[in-house]
């Protein structure tokens, strides 16, 4: 199947008191058709600015999209114009956000904020559009659809703001929906429910989604693919299930052995990465983890590693190929 | 032994107020609502539960930051609402809390050694040239070095202002720690650092933590007995490794069930209980059964009649639901291969 999303060496820096921050660096990725790619870091690593970088909208100035291509459906969004631009935001691509209520606007009732992608992007009348807002209501799970669409966002609750928020990302069902920590701020049992509407919504729409968190449990359950990111790069990549049962970059590994499981006897203690996570400014001359790698020689201080191929389909950018065991950096 | 903390019949409750001029009550959030726990010395309790569920506002009557509407609170055998002077000093001093955010918690003017030595000098710990040596000892306890005593908060990470907010509150010789959501904003490296600290220094000092969050791995992880709670009530308590294991109430299992594991081989076959709905209000909770709006297994008279805290039997927590004894069997196991089902 071919790539319905091919990002090659993206590159996003930010000016800040002087100095510049290396946000994202030389990343790339791509995404077929209907498929889930995770995108896990911490933060600071540069995983939202990757998303915005998509959609362009990288906040300039500060920030100034240095180099590299996005290609999506045969055309390259860094080369589009404005209104070129606007065609695809929301109606090919949509984004949601962590926090429903900011991105929400409060004025507006939720219904007229539906109906107007649909006006906008599909060319509807207030009635058309006003019966499939009731449907894309249903569609994700909010009681009486009729009557809530007339309210204002404040009287829905977070886990309501947040299917919201996914009725009007999937009114015009698009190709990719870019999901930038979804669930982080809602109750476990309200993710388990949204987590479920975007699976169902994939599966019924067959959309590509790329799923941006810190939560490595959410992309476990999400992802057919995963890149970790680090320092604004992207340091392991490769099939779920190939990078949680074999990490083979040493960050990886930390990650993993630093969150409590519930599926395991909690006696054994925490494996936690040293140090803190690096505030990517400059241009990097050496492996942004070193400083917090237990297997760092003077190689790993003096270049960086470039991303490759460890295994089939699976990269990691280490100078070394440790074997590492999932769950502990050894 | 008699518990270092003793919490009986806890109701905190607030009433709420409608219009400015002729101002009256329309109502009560019942946000505690007759919670029964003990804090033994030297143990963690894991309180955990969803936004709203009452949980900071049992931490916060134990600090007597929040007065009771109702029950009583027992601090190494005395009441609390009958401390006063003296005694009540003490207690705050015995009774110390570390925050969600320990930015917000740190004054941004004063350096972490003033910070450190405040609580040493309120409570006459030392004295002299000793002060200072107390504030270095405290910060190479908590993993910082004594060297930074005179930089400021802001010069420090998320992770090195926690270990301070920390050594501030061990300043003051507690014989408990509420710990209300430590880790929660902190990136998930630093979470383990901060988990491992907290272990430790329990294990060197004998101390206790109540230790509130939402996140069912971290407190699985460090409790030694855990109590859920939902809407204003205990709905289970008991040693982990039962609560975890074995989960005698629907609730339990469905947070359990919804907590995403780390392993796609798990979350693909794993059965999960999608609870439906969102948390009633607690200004008007259900009356029988709080949870039964949103039970699977709920009947009829768990609408009409509220189960209290029972134990099926001598291997299981403390359960609050009419069906403990069957619901283990009507929730399958959690964790083990399962066909990937789901439970509404």
């Amino acid at each position: 199947m071919s790539a319905i999303l091919e990002v090659s060496g993206l590159t996003v820096r930010f000016a800040s008191q002087g100095q510049t921050v290396h946000a994202v660096e030389d990343v790339s990725f791509s995404l077929e058709a209907g498929q889930t790619l995770g995108i896990v870091g911490e933060s600071g690593s540069g995983k939202s600015v990757t998303a915005l970088a998509l959609m362009r909208l990288v906040p300039s100035p500060p920030g100034r999209i240095v180099s590299g291509s996005v290609r999506f459906a045969g055309r390259d969004l860094l080369a589009l114009n404005p209104a070129q631009l606007r065609k695809i935001r929301g109606r090919e691509i949509a984004m949601i956000f962590q926090d429903p209520m900011s991105s929400l606007n409060p004025v507006l009732t939720v219904g007229r904020q539906l109906t107007e992608v649909m006006e906008t992007h599909l060319g509807l009348d207030a009635r058309q559009a006003r019966t499939q807002a009731i449907e894309l209501m249903k569609l994700v799970g909010i009681p009486s659809p009729e009557r809530r669409l007339d309210e204002y966002p404040h009287r829905f609750s977070g886990g309501m703001r947040q299917r919201v928020m996914i009725a009007m990302a999937v009114a015009c069902r698009p190709k990719l929906l870019i999901a930038d920590e979804p669930t982080t701020a809602l109750d476990v049992t309200i993710q388990a429910q949204i987590l479920e509407i975007i699976r169902n919504l994939q599966r019924e729409l067959g959309m590509a989604v790329i799923m941006i968190t810190h939560d490595l449990g959410v992309v476990a359950g999400m992802a057919d693919r995963i890149c970790v990111m680090y320092g604004g790069r992207v340091v392991e990549a490769g099939s779920a299930r190939d990078v949680f049962a074999a990490p083979r970059m040493p960050y990886t590994a930390g990650l993993l052995g630093s969150v409590p499981r519930l599926d395991r006897p909690s006696e054994r203690r925490l494996v936690p990465i040293t140090g803190t996570p690096p505030d990517s400014v400059g241009a990097a001359t050496s492996c942004r983890f070193a400083p917090r790698c237990g297997l760092a020689t003077d190689l790993c201080r003096s270049s960086v590693p470039a991303l490759r191929t460890v295994a089939p389909d699976h990269l990691s950018a280490c100078h070394f190929d440790p074997v590492l065991v999932s769950g502990s950096a050894r | 032994m008699k518990p270092l903390v003793s919490v009986e019949n806890l109701q905190v409750h607030f009433p709420v107020y409608r219009g400015l001029v002729f101002e009256r009550q329309v109502g009560t959030v019942q946000a505690v609502d007759g919670v029964d726990l003990q804090i033994r010395r030297g143990e963690t309790l894991g309180l955990v539960g969803e936004s709203g569920c009452g949980k900071s506002t049992v931490g916060r009557a134990i600090l007597r930051l929040q007065r009771p509407t109702g029950g009583r609170i027992l601090f190494d055998g005395s009441d609390l609402a009958g401390l006063e002077g003296e005694a009540m000093r003490t207690f705050r001093r015995r009774v110390q809390l570390i925050f969600q955010d320990p930015y917000a918690s740190l004054n941004p003017r004063m350096s972490v050694g003033e910070v450190l030595a405040e609580p040493i000098l309120l409570y006459g710990l030392r004295e002299g040239a000793a002060v200072g040596e107390r504030v270095r000892e405290l910060l190479s306890l908590v993993g910082l070095s004594p060297s930074h005593a005179g930089r400021y908060p802001h010069e420090f990470s998320g992770g090195q202002r926690q270990r301070i907010g920390i050594a501030r509150a061990l300043a003051c010789e507690p014989d408990i720690i509420v710990c209300d959501e430590p880790v929660s904003a902190l990136d998930v490296s630093i979470q383990a650092q901060i988990v491992n600290l907290l272990q430790d220094l329990q294990e060197r000092l004998s101390l206790a933590y109540l230790f509130i969050a939402h996140s069912l791995n971290v407190i699985k992880h460090i409790s030694s007995r855990v109590a859920v709670m939902y809407l204003g009530q205990v709905v289970e308590i008991g040693d982990t490794a039962d609560v975890y294991g074995a989960a005698s109430h629907p609730y339990t299992r469905a947070l359990l069930s919804a907590v995403p594991v780390p392993d796609p081989e798990i979350e693909r076959r794993r059965t999960r209980i999608i609870l439906q709905g969102d948390v009633p209000s607690p200004m008007d909770p259900p009356p029988g059964c709080r949870f039964a709006s949103r039970c699977p297994i709920v009947q009829d008279r768990c609408r009409t009649n509220a189960p209290s805290l029972v134990q099926a039997d001598a291997n299981t927590s403390l359960a609050a639901c009419w069906r403990t004894a069957e619901s283990q069997a009507l929730m399958p196991d959690l964790f083990s291969p399962q066909t990937g089902e789901t439970i509404r």
